[in-house]
């Protein structure tokens, strides 16, 4: 052990209850789930100034699966891998790719569904994938009071990206909406890694539905993982006056607009380059969408 | 606070902060370690082991969640049946990964396998239903069920764990497939 270092002390709670207690008992400890964003920072050992850990591991009811007809609800201990696994049979094609696509399998065994939504100051797929499917997160607040509240996803983050609930809620549960009757068409995408590039990595999600010859109840989410967490009521409103064929005139007029939000949103410091590549992947996804429209 | 686990097949109890990494840990014990990982959590993928038979980043598992583990780094591993079998599809395509990202590469192979035999033995368990478990049933239910394909793509994301890019993934899914064809072929002589 090195000389001054101080061993964190690590809790080990068994109901959600007793992780709620441990963190009113020990203010600066912090809730670990995966601890595979915590570990990978630069800064994580040695240091002096560690916090204490509550390590939920131990409580089953964070680890627990349900599905219904028109939801999955994971604890927030699931492993992305274990969310994989079951929504083989349940997602759509897009989601399932959009899921699989974070990291490799041995980072998908150790990282959990809460972990990747919780990180304080980073945006995982996760995070806009979720968003965008407007799925939905119990936060038990971290009170003496048990109570806890279903908020959407994407209302855990501020514009910037930063997690709201940091050190006052206790993420538990996540209900993915799975509706297999829904017209509602999912597209996600991502440009380089946001764990291991996050200066230029972006991550994109867009779900909407076709009524009447043009689009119908769009949610775009786009998150510049260290920098930006975009999603607007109003962007979402521009996008429904879209009917198609869509043209040239019509995506430009998006992507400046789009361009213009992000450049109010993002950041100090944050590389025009990342804004610019979030533009043209709306570029490409609309002039995709518009070919398949016409393609029939 | 005090570590009890099993490192390659010895027996340790250590004393060691409760954050810190494997990695660190096995730097400290296991001597020839140290040269596996010098990314310092840049996540270049050398530093992955086997705990309790899973793959896992060594720089990424804190001490705290080892109490009582089996850990394998690529020195223990060595010694095992399942690396000759690799080792032997190495030789056999005629390629290998450098020597630097050697260890690390076996590894993410060696998980590769047992996913993917994993997934076939539930994918053959399916098709079996009730029927005896003749080597000529499991021989049929293979080839119904499809089992034994390895994607490239599949590898190709499972190797972006190390970045070291010393060997075509065209090469790995030949060697990928001939360890998994001699896997097989021990366990059909053993039933």
């Amino acid at each position: 052990m090195p000389e001054g270092l101080r061993s964190p002390t690590v809790f080990t709670p068994k109901t959600v209850s007793e992780a709620i207690s441990n963190k009113l008992k020990n203010s600066d400890a912090r809730f670990w789930a995966g601890g595979t964003y915590i570990m990978s920072r630069p800064n994580f050992y040695p240091n002096p100034n560690q916090r204490d850990i509550i390590a939920l591991s131990g409580i089953q009811d964070l680890s627990r699966i349900y599905h219904a007809d028109r939801y999955l609800e994971a604890g927030a201990m699931v492993t992305i891998q274990q969310l994989l696994t079951m929504g083989s049979f349940i997602f759509s094609k897009e989601l399932y790719n959009a899921i699989n696509s974070i990291g490799s399998s041995v980072i998908r065994n150790q990282a959990t569904l809460g972990g990747s939504l919780c990180t304080s100051d980073m945006r995982f797929t996760m995070s806009c994938v979720l968003s965008t499917l407007n799925a939905q997160a119990e936060i038990r607040m971290v009170s003496r009071a048990a109570s806890s509240r279903w908020i959407p996803v994407s209302k855990l983050y501020d514009r910037k990206g930063n997690f709201l609930f940091a050190d006052n809620a206790l993420l538990t549960k996540i209900r993915i909406p799975t509706d297999a009757t829904s017209q509602n068409i999912f597209i996600s995408r991502t440009l380089d890694s946001p764990m291991l590039n996050p200066s230029e990595a972006v991550l994109f999600g867009l779900q909407y539905s076709i009524q009447q010859g043009s689009i119908a109840t769009p949610s775009l989410c786009i998150a510049l993982p260290s920098s930006c967490f975009y999603m607007s009521q109003d962007f979402d409103n521009l996008l429904s006056t879209i009917s198609f064929p869509i043209t040239a005139d019509k995506i430009q007029k998006i992507s400046r607009r789009l361009a213009s939000d992000l450049r109010v949103s993002v950041r100090q410091n944050t590389d025009q380059l990342q804004i610019e590549r979030a533009v043209r992947l709306l570029e490409q996804v609309l002039n995709e969408i518009n070919m398949n429209y016409l393609a029939g | 606070m005090r570590l009890t686990c099993n490192i390659n097949g010895s027996q340790y109890s250590l004393v060691v902060n409760s954050d810190k990494p494997l990695n660190q840990i096995l730097k400290e014990h296991i001597i020839s370690f140290a040269e596996n990982s010098q990314c310092m959590g840049a996540s270049c993928g050398n530093c992955i082991v086997l705990i309790n038979g899973n793959a896992a980043l060594s720089c990424l598992v804190p001490a705290f969640k080892l109490n009582g583990a089996s850990i394998l780094t690529f020195e223990g591993f060595q010694k095992t049946r399942f690396c000759h079998d690799i080792e032997r599809a190495y030789a056999d395509v005629g390629n290998q990964p450098c020597p630097q990202c050697y260890p690390s590469k076996t590894i993410i192979i060696e998980s590769i396998l047992n996913k993917v035999d994993k997934e076939n033995q539930n994918r053959i368990s399916g098709f079996r239903g009730d029927q005896t478990s003749s080597a000529a049933n499991e021989q049929a239910a293979r080839s119904r069920s499809g089992a034994g394909a390895i994607s490239s793509e599949m590898i190709a994301r499972e190797m972006a764990m190390s970045s070291c890019q010393c060997i075509e993934v065209s090469d790995l899914e030949k060697i990928i497939n001939l360890a998994y064809k001699y896997r097989s072929r021990r366990r059909a002589r053993r039933s």
